[in-house]
């Protein structure tokens, strides 16, 4: 069973990602709210403190937790941030795949695989373009 | 080898459709006119000299439509049929053809003309109300498609094993039969909700002229019989009547021509008029056979033979018929010319007769509160005796008549099982179900007991039956004893063990 990481230059991607949107909304917050200093600073405050956890704590942690293990009978997804969830799927219960890359996604590896399954969809997500194409040929994608 | 790798667009008719997708660009032209008109006496000028702005808009529109178009091929391959589509972010899906439960295939009269046909493959996976992969395809490809589904023989007819065309009759009863008015309410809701934003004017004008039709008729029923019925209740009696007969206009027209081919691997539906519709079927993909019946069809022993299987009816008004009309020996032959080894069997666990009340409680209980608050109504507002003397009328029917079917129901509702198979009867509101579904296909029982019937009514259960579906549904028999509940489950876990 071999497995598959989470790719540290997505998380980083997804990290510059939240910064600027977090920039943004505090930028445009003190633009809009500037009549009502107590509810601009408020509204300020979260967006801040939100933006930084999600940058600096959140993605991290989640992009550590998360692995892949694929054999050939089945494949195991790791994820959570506080509660860890593993979901197992049967390879012959696969009933259809989709892949999703994304531009630049050899430099930026945002690459996706769902797994639609007789019950829901298993994602696969932020993998290196290697292990992408790695996963993609042993579900014979 | 190089066919299998060659890629195939869909039908260029699909670029207008993308481009319906971003109608909402059209705001912008919009507000422009709106503008205009408001603002400036020479608006038509205006608005003409910056025409061209709008016919950005709209190349834009046609643009996107084209490039998303350009930018999406299909190819059916050995195994797989695969999918690309996307101009910057690349989405590729792959369909393996043996996971493949039901193919349809949809010629709608509008798209006849383009020789265009929209195909919908369905899988069992989680996506219901839509295909899996929906490709608007050439008609001349659709065969090309049909060849590499497996095993699949269209053009062999020595090979079918059953051949049925339902007679007009039975597609009209059955028509009948299954016409609500609900999704006629929904065609003319959505129409009269559109229309009456642009007509709202002539609109008024002419529900004036209803209101006066509904008068005269009420006037007339008033003067020919003793009872006296408001203009209104004339009005929603026509609502329905219309909406009951556009519903069975649009049965009509969606179940005329149907046809049902069996061969070795498949089972072919071939339905509808404006519309033709084919669907491919995989019966070892068939999650149960459900029959159904409403209380006269039940009366003459007629079922209607309908299948859960994932991409068949299941969209909001396609019923998944598979036979419309029926009586039970035939509906047994049926089963057997389909090699499916499952019959209909009578119940063996049934309702214990203490049970009889709660099938027929609610409708009684409804009934005691519309009557209550009928009477509320008469002692604060005396001067409207005559017209609610009616409205009790008309009250008291349709509950007489589910106190009458609850009734049936309870002499009906039970479940048998046999070896590898089993018989599921039970009622939800007026409709009868039996599902037939093989052991393996009853994925979950789950038994509900109330505290007053644990205490009061020496523990009596009612059993939650649910099947593999990809829409779970609850399949609820009331009323059982708890060792008859008891006994079920066992016989569950016993045929899950074997």
């Amino acid at each position: 069973m071999k497995c598959y990481k989470s790719d540290k230059t997505c998380l980083n991607m997804l990290r510059i990602a939240v910064m600027i949107f977090t920039v943004l909304l505090v930028a445009a917050a003190s633009y809009y709210l500037s009549f009502l200093p107590t509810v601009m600073m408020i509204v300020i405050s979260v967006f801040f403190v939100s933006g930084f956890f999600t940058a600096l704590v959140y993605l991290p942690v989640y992009f550590k937790n998360m692995r892949y293990f694929v054999s050939e009978e089945k494949i195991v997804k790791v994820s959570g941030f506080y509660f860890l969830t593993k979901q197992s799927v049967r390879l012959e219960k696969i009933q259809y795949t989709t892949t999703i890359s994304t531009p630049f996604s050899k430099r930026t590896n945002l690459n996706f695989i769902l797994l639609y399954t007789y019950g829901g969809m298993l994602p696969v997500m932020f993998v290196s373009d290697r292990d992408f194409a790695e996963i993609s040929g042993a579900l014979k994608v | 080898m190089n066919r299998e790798r060659t890629m195939y667009r869909e039908h260029p008719f699909k670029i207008v459709k993308h481009a319906i997708k971003n109608i909402w660009l059209l705001i912008f032209p919009l507000f422009r006119a709106v503008r205009s008109l408001t603002l400036d006496f020479d608006a038509f000028y205006h608005w003409l000299s910056g025409i061209w702005i709008d016919l950005i808009i709209v190349i834009i529109m046609i643009a996107f439509g084209y490039f998303r178009w350009l930018f999406t091929f299909y190819r059916p391959g050995r195994n797989h049929i695969h999918l690309t589509t996307g101009v910057f972010i690349k989405t590729r899906s792959s369909i393996a053809y043996d996971r493949i439960s039901a193919v349809t295939a949809e010629s709608s009269f509008w798209l006849m003309p383009f020789r265009a046909v929209r195909l919908r493959i369905s899988t069992r996976a989680k996506n219901f109300n839509a295909g899996d992969m929906s490709l608007l395809v050439p008609q001349k490809q659709l065969i090309s498609i049909y060849r590499k589904l497996p095993k699949l023989k269209m053009d062999s007819p020595g090979e079918r094993s059953l051949d049925l065309r339902p007679k007009w009759y039975a597609m009209i009863l059955y028509s009948l039969a299954f016409s609500s008015s609900l999704s006629g309410v929904i065609y003319i809701g959505a129409l009269v909700v559109n229309t009456w934003k642009i007509i709202s004017e002539p609109a008024r004008e002419n529900m004036n002229n209803v209101y006066r039709i509904a008068s005269n008729v009420s006037e007339n029923v008033s003067e020919r019989t003793a009872l006296s019925i408001p203009p209104a209740i004339i009005i929603i009696i026509g609502i329905l009547a219309a909406t009951w007969l556009l519903s069975f206009l649009s049965n009509i027209l969606r179940y005329c021509g149907f046809n049902i081919v069996k061969d070795k691997v498949s089972l072919r539906v071939s339905t509808g008029v404006l519309t033709k519709r084919t669907f491919l079927i995989y019966p070892e993909k068939i999650n149960y056979i459900d029959l159904r019946q409403n209380f006269l069809m039940k009366l003459f022993g007629i079922y209607s033979v309908n299948i859960n299987c994932s991409g068949y009816g299941t969209s909001r008004l396609e019923n998944p018929v598979l036979i419309p009309m029926l009586t039970r020996s035939k509906v047994n032959r049926l089963l057997e010319h389909l090699d499916i080894d499952m019959k209909l069997h009578d119940r063996e666990t049934k309702p214990e007769p203490l049970a009889f009340w709660s099938y027929i409680s609610q409708p009684i209980y409804i009934m005691i509160l519309m009557l209550a608050a009928d009477f509320i109504t008469l002692h604060f507002f005396p001067k409207l005796t005559e017209a609610m003397v009616f409205i009790i009328v008309m009250q008291v029917i349709p509950v007489f008549w589910f106190v009458i079917v609850k009734t049936a129901a309870f002499f009906t509702t039970g479940i048998a099982f046999r070896d590898n198979y089993c018989c599921v009867r039970w009622s939800r509101f007026l409709a009868f179900h039996t599902i037939l579904a093989y052991q393996e296909k009853l994925v979950k029982i789950q038994v509900f007991q109330d505290v007053l019937d644990e205490k009061f009514c020496g523990g009596r259960s009612r059993l939650d039956l649910y099947f593999s579906s990809e829409k779970p549904r609850v399949n609820k028999i009331k009323g059982l004893k708890k060792t008859d509940a008891e006994r079920v489950i066992r016989e569950f876990e016993t045929h899950s063990k074997t």
